[in-house]
C-alpha cells in the first residue's frame, strides 16, 4: 500500500506543488528539494494514487492515445482496439544507458525504453543528483520534444517529471534546475508535537494499514474532490491583464507566462479567491528556477 | 547597641545576586564582617577629632600638639578646652545568624532539600571565616524547635542538618518569631553584633500560630523582625510564593530556582540501585557494603540521603551507649555481663546509623580511654550496626583505610591506653559496613575491594546510554513534578517495607535454595564470559540469600540476582574491552534486528572485524530458512506479489509459482576488491543476467566487510536499491529488474570513516563498547528457533505512548532532523522487545534502540571527543524549561 498525500503532516508548500502537477496540464516537472527524513520520496511515490486511468491501444508498450499521435508501429497496424489502463508510473532506474533510456531496435522488433514506457504517464526521478547528467539532460531534451524518435520509429513522449534531491547527495546543475517547472522544498518538523503526530502516523501505517486507511478516507476523499474540483475551478479566476504586465514583462516566453497564470489562479483558487493577486504570480515566480533571478531583481 | 544598616557591610548585598552559592564562595577575605567606629568605645585606636560636647576618650598626643601649635612662641604650653580631642576607635563586628531550616514533608525528595543543604553548607564555610556565631532553628515533626544555640563551632551545625529528619507541615511564623526572639535577646548581650535572620523555606507555610489565617501570621512575624532592627533574609527554594509577601514587610528575598543553580537531573537509576543495594544488604547482614563507582559525589549524596530517609530502626539495649543488639552475640562488656548472668535487656530502638566519614585523625575515629573502663566513642562505633559513608575513596589515606579495614575484620574495636603507668585496654563491638564512592577502579585499595557485596559502576558504562537515562529522568520530572517527588518517596516507603518483611523472613530461608539459585545464577554469568572465583561465588551467595528473603517467587529472584551480578562484573572492566564473547553475543543480537524486521535495512558494525566471520558462521549454522519461489535464481519471496522478477510474476500469471522452503543465503563481501559488476551482476546474453551477489543475497544476509574501501558512488547505489527493493540490470537497452531484500551487515575498522550514504540509511550502528541483552545461548539451532518466535510475535508488540513520547523528545535534544528517525528507533524497539520475549516494549528497549540509532548521527557530527561527551551528559533544568 501506498502511504496518501494527505496523511503527510505539515509540508504545506509541497503538497501544494503536486496537487499543482495533477491539476495543470502545462506544468510538465516538479522538483522536490530538502532533507533527508521530510518526506520527498513518500510524497513522490503518492502521486500514483491520483493519476487515474487513461485509454491506450490494446497492448502498445507505449501507451498511444487512440484519439491522439500514434506511434510508428499503432499508425501502421490497421484495427485498434481501446483498452483502459492506469495511468504510468515509472521510476528511473539508476546507471541506465541511452538505450535502455530511449528504446532500440532488434532486428524489425523496437524495444520500448523507460521513456517509452512512462508515456502519458509520470517518470519519478529519485535523488536526482545522484542519477548521471547527460542521462537527465536527455529526459529533459524529450520532455521539450514530446517525441522520442530512435532509427526512424516514432512515439510519443508526452510525460511529467517528478524529481527529488537530497542536498547530503551533492548540489544539483544548475542548467538540470533551470530546466525544472517548479522546485519546492521540504522542511524538517522540529517541534515535538509534530514529530509525534508523524511517528504515530507512521506506526499505525505499518501496524495496521486498514485502521489507518479508515482515519485518513475522510481526508483522502477531500483531496481527491478537490483535485477535480480545482480543474474545472481554475478556467473561473480572473486575472488582472496590468498584474500580468507588471510581472511578465517580454523577456519571458509565452509558454512561462502562461503556466505562470495558470498556477497563480490555482493558488488563488486554493485559498478561494476568485482574482488572482500580486502575491500568488510572486509566489510561483520565485518557485519557477527560471524565474526566480527576475523577482530577485 | 544596634547596629545600623549602613554601617555594614553585609553578606546581605553578596548574598542578594542570582548566583547564590558561588558568591558566597567568593567571599575570600577572612576577618570579622564589618568595622565599626565608635567614639568612647572599645577597639583599635585609628584617628581622632574635635569632640561634639564633652569628650570622654581623651587622644592625648593630639591635645598636647594642639595646644602647642596654640601657644607657638610661649614657654607654657596650656592646654584649653578648645585643644582637647577624642579618639576613634575601629571595633570589629560579628554576625549573629540564625538559621531556620525548613525540613518539612514537602521539603522532602529531589532537589529541594539537597540545594537547601547546599546553601547552609556554603553559608557556615562564610561564617566560620567570618567568626560569625550561628544559631540553628529546624521545622521537622510538625513544629519548630531551636536545634542549635548560638555557637561558632559550625560542625555542630552541620552534624544537626545531617541528621535531621524530613516530615510533618511547616508552621513558618512560629520558626520566625522563635529565631527573632533569639536574636533579640543574643544581640543584647553581645552588643555591636548584627543580628541576621535567614530562612531556607520551599514557601508553602501551612501551619498559623493561633489558629488564624496562616499568610497573615506570617507577614505579622516577618514585619516584627524588622521592627527590631534585625536583618532578614528569606531564600526561596523551588519557587517564589513568598516574594511579594516578603518584599511587602522589607525582607531580603532570594529565590534558589532550578535554572538559578544549574541542577543537574540526578541519575535516578543509581540513586535506586544504591537504596536497593542497601535493603539487600540491611536484610542480610552478612552481606557487604556497596560501592558505586563513577556516579557524581552529589548523585551518591542524595542517594544516601534517601537511605537515611528510609528511616529503618533497629533494636538497641537499653542504656547501652554502644547500641549493642539484644539477640546478637557481638556485644560491650557490660551486655555481655548482662547476657551471661541471664538478665533481662530491656530493649530501645534506634535509627539504623549511617555515618558520613570525614578525614578525621585516629583518635577521633576510634575513640579513646579516658579513665579506666570509660572511653570516649569513636566515628567508626557510632556507626555500630550500620554503614559508614565514604564520600570520596581517594580521600581517605592508608593508614585509616587500615584501621577500618581492620575494624571491618575484626568486628570489633580494641583501644589501649597507658594510664599512670598500667596498661588498659578496653573493647567494644563495631560492626560496620561501607557505602563508598570512587572516580576510578584505580583509587579503591586492593585490600579493601572484598568488603564490597555490591558493586555499582557508572564508568564503564556507554555515555549515551547515562544521557538518555538522565533524559529520562528529566521527561519524567516535566510531565508531572509533583508525581516525580512522589514516586522518589513511594520508593523509598516501599524499601522500608521490604527491608521489615525481609528481615523477619530470612531466617527462615533454607541454605538448599539459596545455593540453588547461586548456582543457577553463577553458571548463566559464567556464560557471559565473566571469571567467577570463590569470592564471587561467596558474594553472590549471599546476595542470594538476601534476594530469597525480599518474597518474590523464584524466578523474578534469580532475575534480579542475574541483573545485580551482570550489572556489577560488566561495568567491572573499567576502559578495558568488554569480554569478547559478551560483545559477541550483543554484535549477534544486533544483526539478527534486521533478519526479524525487515522496517530496519541493515547494521554497521564498526572495530569488530574478527567479530563478523563468527556472526556469519552462526547465521549460516542455525540454518533458519524461509519461504523462496521454486527454481528462481534471484531468491524472490512468494508471497511479495508486487515485487517479483520478471519470470515469477508470468509464472504467477499462469497460477505456476511454487513456492520453497530454503536455507537463507548468507554471503559475505570482501569490499576491497570488488567490482561494480559482481555487487550487482550484469546483463549477460539477451535476457540472460549474470547474477550479482546483491542477487545471491536476496531474502538472506548480505555482509560487506571493509566496508571503508567501497567506492562512494557503488556504497550510495548498494542503499539505494535496498531502499527501493529493486535492483535494476540494464545493457544496451535490455533492462532486467528483479527484487532485493535482505538484512545489511557493514563491517568498518574502528576509526575509518563509513560512507555516508549507510549512514543515512535505515540502519543500525554498534561499536562493541556497550551490551545489548537478548541472545543468551549461541546455539545456532536455537537461534533459528529464536528469529522465528520472534517474527511471529513482532506484530503483536505495541509502543505504549508514553514510550513515543520520550523516543520523540529524544531525537528532538539531539537535533536529529530527519522525521523518520523515530519511526526506526521505535521499530528496533519492537524488533528488541520481541527477540527479548516481551510484550510490549519498556524502557530498557527504548534506552537500547535509542543508543543504537543516534549513535550514527553523533558520529557523524563528530560528537565523540571527550568534551562534548561531557556536554551531552550534563542536562542543566535551565535547558530542560528551553532556555
Amino acid at each position: 500500500m501506498i502511504y496518501p498525500l494527505s496523511a503527510i503532516y505539515g509540508q504545506k508548500d509541497a503538497k501544494w506543488a503536486i496537487m499543482a502537477l495533477l491539476c495543470i496540464e502545462d506544468m510538465k516537472s516538479l522538483l522536490i528539494t530538502g532533507k533527508k527524513g521530510t518526506g520527498k520520496t513518500t510524497m513522490c511515490r503518492a502521486i500514483t494514487r491520483y493519476i487515474g486511468n487513461i485509454d491506450v491501444v490494446c497492448g502498445c508498450p507505449f501507451n498511444c492515445d487512440p484519439n491522439g499521435f500514434l506511434c510508428t508501429e499503432c499508425s501502421s497496424s490497421k484495427e485498434i482496439s481501446v483498452c483502459n489502463r492506469k495511468r504510468p508510473f515509472v521510476e528511473l532506474p539508476r546507471n541506465i544507458g541511452i538505450d535502455g533510456l530511449l528504446g532500440h531496435k532488434v532486428g524489425d522488433f523496437f524495444h520500448a525504453g523507460i521513456i517509452g514506457s512512462a508515456n502519458r504517464g509520470i517518470l519519478f526521478i529519485d535523488r536526482i543528483t545522484t542519477h548521471g547528467r547527460e542521462i537527465v539532460n536527455t529526459v529533459f531534451d524529450i520532455l521539450a520534444l514530446g517525441r522520442n524518435e530512435v532509427e526512424e520509429f516514432v512515439h510519443g513522449a508526452e510525460f511529467k517529471i517528478v524529481a527529488n534531491a537530497d542536498y547530503e547527495d551533492g548540489v544539483i546543475d544548475r542548467h538540470i534546475l533551470q530546466r525544472f517547472d517548479f522546485v519546492v522544498s521540504t522542511q524538517p518538523i522540529r517541534d515535538v508535537e509534530g514529530r509525534m503526530e508523524i511517528s504515530s502516523r507512521i506506526a499505525l501505517f505499518s501496524s495496521s494499514a486498514e485502521q489507518f486507511e479508515a482515519r485518513f478516507a475522510r481526508s483522502e476523499e477531500k483531496f481527491i474532490e478537490k483535485i477535480a474540483e480545482y480543474r474545472e475551478g481554475i478556467k473561473e479566476i480572473a486575472v488582472g491583464s496590468e498584474t500580468i504586465d507588471r510581472f511578465l514583462g517580454k523577456k519571458i516566453k509565452e509558454d512561462t507566462t502562461k503556466l505562470v497564470i495558470k498556477l497563480a489562479k490555482l493558488r488563488a483558487l486554493s485559498e478561494n479567491r476568485r482574482v488572482v493577486s500580486d502575491a500568488d504570480i510572486k509566489f510561483c515566480m520565485r518557485h519557477i528556477p527560471r524565474l526566480s533571478a527576475i523577482i530577485r531583481k | 547597641m544596634m547596629a545600623k544598616e549602613e554601617d555594614i557591610i553585609t553578606v546581605l548585598d553578596i548574598i542578594s545576586k542570582r548566583r547564590l552559592r558561588k558568591v558566597l564562595r567568593s567571599l575570600g577575605t577572612t576577618g570579622r564582617r564589618s568595622d565599626i567606629l565608635t567614639v568612647a568605645g572599645r577597639g583599635r585606636y585609628v584617628k581622632y577629632r574635635m569632640p561634639e560636647g564633652e569628650a570622654k576618650d581623651i587622644a592625648i598626643i593630639p591635645t598636647v600638639l594642639a595646644a602647642a601649635m596654640r601657644s607657638r612662641g610661649k614657654k607654657k604650653i596650656r592646654i584649653k578646652k578648645e585643644d582637647i580631642r577624642e579618639k576613634i576607635r575601629r571595633k570589629k563586628s560579628a554576625g549573629l545568624i540564625c538559621i531556620i531550616f525548613d525540613a518539612s514533608s514537602s521539603m522532602l525528595g529531589g532537589w529541594r532539600a539537597a540545594t537547601a543543604k547546599s546553601i547552609v553548607y556554603d553559608m557556615l564555610v562564610d561564617i566560620y571565616q567570618k567568626r560569625d556565631k550561628v544559631a540553628l532553628i529546624t521545622i521537622s515533626d510538625n513544629r519548630a524547635e531551636l536545634s542549635v544555640r548560638f555557637t561558632s563551632d559550625i560542625e555542630r551545625i552541620r552534624h544537626a542538618i545531617e541528621g535531621v529528619r524530613y516530615g510533618g507541615t511547616t508552621p513558618l511564623a512560629h520558626a520566625i518569631v522563635m529565631g527573632g526572639d533569639v536574636l533579640k535577646k543574643r544581640a543584647q548581650i553581645e552588643r555591636g553584633s548584627i543580628p541576621i535572620l535567614v530562612v531556607i523555606t520551599d514557601g508553602e507555610a501551612n501551619v498559623s500560630m493561633s489558629g488564624g489565617e496562616v499568610l497573615k501570621d506570617l507577614k505579622n512575624a516577618m514585619k516584627n523582625v524588622v521592627e527590631y532592627g534585625i536583618i532578614p533574609v528569606i531564600i526561596e527554594v523551588g519557587g517564589q510564593g513568598l516574594r511579594k509577601i516578603a518584599e511587602d514587610c522589607g525582607w531580603q528575598y532570594m529565590s534558589a530556582l532550578k535554572e538559578d543553580i544549574g541542577y543537574e537531573f540526578v541519575d535516578q537509576s543509581i540513586v535506586n540501585a544504591v537504596l536497593d543495594s542497601f535493603a539487600l544488604a540491611t536484610i542480610n547482614k552478612e552481606c557487604g557494603g556497596i560501592l558505586v563507582i563513577g556516579a557524581k559525589q552529589n548523585q551518591v549524596d542524595l542517594a544516601v540521603e534517601n537511605c537515611k530517609n528510609v528511616g529503618f530502626e533497629i533494636e538497641c539495649v537499653k542504656d547501652c551507649i554502644y547500641n549493642c543488639d539484644p539477640d546478637g552475640d557481638n556485644l560491650c562488656l557490660e551486655c555481655s555481663i548482662r547476657k551471661n548472668y541471664g538478665l533481662e535487656m530491656e530493649r530501645r530502638i534506634a535509627p539504623l546509623p549511617i555515618i558520613r566519614l570525614e578525614p578525621w585523625d585516629e583518635r577521633e575515629m576510634l575513640g579513646r580511654i579516658y579513665l579506666r573502663y570509660m572511653a570516649v566513642r569513636g566515628m567508626l562505633s557510632r556507626a555500630h550496626r550500620g554503614f559508614l559513608y565514604v564520600p570520596d575513596i581517594k580521600d581517605v589515606d592508608d593508614k585509616t583505610w587500615n584501621i577500618i579495614s581492620s575494624v571491618i575484620k575484626t568486628r570489633r574495636i580494641t583501644l589501649e591506653s597507658n594510664l599512670d603507668g598500667e596498661n588498659v585496654s578496653i573493647t567494644y563491638p563495631c560492626d560496620i559496613r561501607l557505602i563508598a564512592r570512587a572516580d576510578n577502579w584505580g583509587d579503591v585499595p586492593n585490600e579493601i575491594v572484598e568488603h564490597f557485596d555490591f558493586l555499582i559502576n557508572t564508568r564503564g558504562e556507554y555515555f549515551l546510554h547515562r544521557d538518555i537515562r538522565i533524559l529520562r529522568e528529566r521527561r519524567e520530572w516535566e510531565r508531572d513534578p509533583e508525581e516525580y517527588a512522589r514516586g522518589i518517596e513511594r520508593k523509598i516507603r516501599s524499601t522500608l517495607l521490604a527491608i521489615i518483611m525481609g528481615r523477619e523472613k530470612i531466617e527462615e530461608i533454607e541454605s538448599a535454595s539459596v545455593e540453588n539459585m547461586a548456582e543457577r545464577v553463577l553458571s548463566r554469568i559464567s556464560s557471559y564470559g565473566f571469571s567467577v572465583d570463590d569470592g564471587v561465588r561467596k558474594r553472590i551467595r549471599r546476595v542470594c540469600r538476601a534476594i530469597l528473603a525480599l518474597g518474590v517467587d523464584e524466578k523474578d529472584a534469580e532475575k534480579i540476582a542475574i541483573d545485580m551480578a551482570y550489572r556489577a562484573l560488566s561495568t567491572r572492566y573499567v576502559h578495558e574491552e568488554l569480554p569478547r564473547d559478551a560483545v559477541f553475543r550483543s554484535a549477534l543480537t544486533i544483526s539478527l534486528l534486521p533478519i526479524i524486521n525487515s522496517n530496519i535495512k541493515g547494521v554497521i558494525l564498526t572495530g569488530l572485524e574478527e567479530i563478523v566471520p563468527s556472526i556469519l558462521g552462526v547465521l549460516k549454522e542455525s540454518g533458519y530458512s524461509t519461504l523462496f519461489s521454486k527454481g528462481c535464481v534471484f531468491n524472490c519471496n512468494p508471497n511479495d506479489y508486487e515485487k517479483l522478477c520478471l519470470e515469477c510474476s508470468l509464472k504467477m500469471e499462469y497460477g505456476e509459482l511454487s513456492a520453497d522452503v530454503r536455507r537463507i543465503p548468507v554471503v559475505s563481501v570482501d569490499c576491497s576488491n570488488v567490482s561494480r559488476e559482481e555487487l550487482f551482476g550484469h546483463v549477460y546474453l539477451k535476457f540472460i543476467a549474470k547474477i550479482g551477489l546483491l542477487a545471491r543475497a536476496n531474502g538472506g544476509v548480505l555482509c560487506l566487510k571493509r566496508a571503508e574501501d567501497l567506492d562512494e558512488s557503488i556504497a550510495i547505489d548498494v542503499v539505494n536499491a535496498i531502499e527501493s527493493g529493486r535492483n535494476v540490470l540494464e545493457r544496451g537497452g535490455i533492462i532486467i529488474s528483479h527484487p532485493i531484500w535482505f538484512a545489511l551487515l557493514v563491517s568498518t575498522k574502528s576509526g575509518e570513516r563509513i560512507s555516508s550514504a549507510f549512514i543515512t540509511a535505515r540502519t543500525l550502528l554498534y561499536n562493541g563498547k556497550y551490551v545489548v541483552r537478548g541472545i543468551e545461548d549461541t546455539d545456532a539451532e536455537k537461534i533459528a528457533h529464536r528469529i522465528r518466535e520472534a517474527r511471529k510475535v513482532l506484530g503483536a508488540i505495541s509502543v505504549p505512548g508514553e514510550e513515543i513520547d520520550f523516543i520523540v523528545r529524544c531525537c528532538e535534544h539531539y537535533g536529529v532532523e530527519d522525521n523518520g528517525v523515530e519511526y526506526l528507533v521505535m521499530e528496533t524497539a519492537r524488533t528488541l522487545a520481541a527477540l527479548r520475549g516481551k510484550r510490549k516494549v519498556d524502557a530498557e528497549d527504548t534506552n537500547d534502540a535509542l543508543v543504537l540509532v543516534l549513535d550514527k548521527f553523533l558520529e557523524k557530527k563528530g560528537m565523540y571527543d571527550a568534551e562534548k561527551e561531557y556536554a551531552y551528559s550534563k542536562i542543566t533544568a535551565h535547558e530542560a524549561l528551553g532556555g
